[in-house]
């Protein structure tokens, strides 16, 4: 029998060359926008690539401090996270790195890289597989060498398709002697980016600050989600301990680990700027918008052909159709038009993110397409072509085939 | 087969009620040719539309070779359908989307069959109604009278015990028309259908075995 609907649907589309074509337009630039801005924002937003350590980490980013005098919101300092941070029992791992840019000169070129500065835990914590060469390992950490990983993209820029290791990269503050490299493609997150890593000693004056604020944030391995709220629990025993040891220049010190998540909500709470997180929420709304109208547009075109096609359901049911073979037909149709329509939004988005990736649009871009993206639009799509096809047609279905037949004559 | 009794049809809308059919009794009996005459808006279609089980009455009984139609689930009455009743309308009702032999088809496939099967009775229902050689054409690219005839073919193709034509001939000339009065005729005689055709014309009424007419949704017989 599925094999008849199959037929009849296939005859029906075929037959419908417009409706067919509108119908596929539609769907698959839906689905084609959807899995584009799903890239899109993983890339930009997204705690990590799936399947690496970073998500099951914690973040510390910001600390609140306090006085009768004034309020500093910022970065905790390299000196706050190492004593009140660094030491928590459930951790897995806890690595403090701090971000930056730096200059550099490429062939009289002055060009900006993204600096990331790092403990030698970070490199245990991420595990990259290295291209060539290895991480820097504490004891270069501890002295402070003036020693870099880098990505293969910045190889390519400074030292071409030859190896880099061995070989100095000048930069603002000084010159680095690369010992690693490690795939751009491979790294997992916007905390994680850098065109070139170096020891987060060799910034004397930020480690030895001894403010609670800077500019350092740290990045805490979980053991597994479910140690989340234990790991915040101690830090936060932690930061009313900081409170305590600051109590002659602060009267409050507010500090928390959190989810990637919840640092991108963060910026609404009091006290901190909103311009991200507004960002975001402008961007994610546009986006439905943009959705919003293939999908009414989806809707509607369904709606009404299934009211214009009354008259076919009046009579199939005059033959002796029962309205479940009725909604059985109009499920399948939908479902094959579906399918057809992600099949071609699949092999779209593919080229579309190959082209934007190709193009540098955006630095770090990798785009990818989110397969748990894809089979969520999938599936929304199918329940819209449930909902705009199948459903009135099951209203029709319900009718006597005279009130069905004259639908057609209204 | 088909029995009324103290059949009654009342459409309501928001503003009116007209009263469609008042206290009808008729007894359809295997291989009888009926016709039902009377002036537009008595209540013609919507009698023939109950006896098809196309729509159900306010009031009064049907009953389908002794059974009730009123306790009837939606998948008894779409098997009824299917294996008692063949329609034809006087708007013919194809499916524009499906050639003519998809159209005749179509019986067939709400109920067990392969496609061999229906492709080959298809065939010979077209080859009945004389339209063998327009099996692969769209309706939208026949005549009135080639559609009717499609039509009548999607009605015989299941071998249905009775067939009712609301009009048949109302949107044909009368050469057509009789062609068309020809078919069923012959389908009554030599297949013994039972046929119930609603028309308005009385030289047609008049070949057939009896006439019921009706006037204001009433038997005035
Ligand atoms: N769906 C409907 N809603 C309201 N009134 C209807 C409807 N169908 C038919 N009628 C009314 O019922 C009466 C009988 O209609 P019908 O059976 O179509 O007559 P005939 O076929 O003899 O011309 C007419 O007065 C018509 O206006
Ligand atoms: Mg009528």
């Amino acid at each position: 029998m599925l094999k008849n609907y199959i037929k009849i649907a296939w005859k029906v589309l075929l037959r419908r060359k417009f409706f067919t074509f509108v119908s596929l337009f539609g769907i698959s630039f839906t689905l084609l926008v959807l899995m584009v801005a799903a890239a899109v924002i993983e890339q930009q937003y997204a705690p990590a690539r799936p399947g690496t350590p970073l998500e099951r980490c914690l973040y510390i980013d910001r600390i609140i401090a306090r006085n009768d005098r004034s309020a500093y919101v910022a970065s905790p300092s390299y000196g706050f996270l190492d004593k009140y941070a660094r030491s928590l029992k459930q951790a897995e791992a806890v690595s403090i790195t701090a971000p930056g840019s730096t200059l550099s000169y490429l062939r009289n070129h002055k060009i900006e890289l993204q600096l990331l500065y790092t403990d030698h835990v970070f490199w245990d914590l991420l595990a990259f597989d290295f291209l060539e060469g290895q991480p820097y390992d504490q004891a270069a950490v501890d002295n402070a060498d003036h020693v870099a990983v880098i990505t293969s993209r910045t190889r390519r820029q400074f030292f071409g398709d030859d190896s880099a290791l061995g070989r100095y990269i000048e930069i603002s503050t000084g010159s680095f002697r690369v010992v690693g490299v490690i795939p751009h493609e491979g790294i997992p997150s916007d905390r994680t980016w850098g065109d070139i890593y170096i020891p987060v000693t060799t910034n004397r004056a930020a480690v030895e600050r001894p403010q609670v604020w800077g500019r350092h944030r740290a990045l805490i391995l979980a053991p597994d989600e479910s140690h989340y709220d234990a790991i915040k629990a101690e830090f936060q025993e932690n930061v009313i301990r900081a409170q305590q040891d600051h109590a002659a220049d602060f009267d409050s010190i507010k500090s928390e680990a959190k989810t990637y998540l919840e640092l991108l909500l963060d910026p609404f709470e009091e006290d901190t700027g909103g311009g991200i997180g507004l960002a975001i929420v402008v961007l994610i709304t546009l986006m439905l918008l943009f959705m919003l109208f293939p999908a009414i547009n989806l809707i509607n075109m369904n709606s009404s052909r299934i009211i214009e096609r009354s008259s076919e359901i009046g009579v199939r049911k005059a033959f002796g159709a029962s309205s479940k073979t009725l909604v059985m037909q109009f499920l399948v149709e939908n479902v094959i038009l579906t399918l057809i329509g992600g099949a071609i939004a699949f092999v779209a988005a593919l080229v579309v993110l190959q082209v934007v990736t190709d193009a540098h649009i955006i630095p770090f871009g990798q785009f990818h397409i989110n397969f748990r993206v894809f089979s969520a639009a999938l599936v929304i799509s199918l329940i819209f072509g449930l909902l705009s096809g199948v459903i009135p047609a099951y209203r029709m279905s319900r009718l006597h085939p005279v009130r069905a037949l004259k639908g057609s004559d209204l | 087969m088909i029995d009324l009794t103290h059949v009654e049809k009342v459409y309501r809308t928001s503003t009116i009620e007209t009263l469609a059919l008042k206290d009808i009794n008729l007894r359809i009996n295997p291989g009888a040719f009926l016709s039902i005459m009377g002036p537009s808006g008595s209540g013609k279609s919507t009698l023939l539309n109950i006896m098809g089980l196309l729509d159900d009455p306010t009031g009064g009984q049907v009953q389908v070779d002794g059974q009730q139609i009123a306790n009837m689930k939606d998948d008894e009455m779409a098997r009824l359908r299917n294996r008692r009743i063949g329609f034809v309308f006087q708007s013919y009702h194809l499916i524009n989307d499906l050639t003519v032999v998809d159209n005749v088809e179509m019986p067939l496939l709400y109920r067990k069959s392969t496609s061999a099967e229906r492709r080959q009775k298809a065939l010979a229902a077209l080859d009945k109604v004389g339209l063998s050689a327009r099996t692969r054409h769209f309706p939208t690219q026949l005549s009135g009278g080639q559609c009717q005839r499609v039509a009548i073919a999607r009605a015989i193709v299941g071998e249905p015990q009775i067939i009712l034509a609301d009009e048949p001939t109302g949107n044909l000339d009368s050469v057509m028309s009789d062609e068309i009065l020809d078919i069923l005729m012959n389908l009554n005689k030599n297949e013994g259908t039972t046929i119930v055709m609603v028309t308005h014309n009385q030289q047609m009424a008049e070949k057939t075995e009896r006439i019921v007419r009706l006037c204001d949704g009433s038997q005035v017989d």
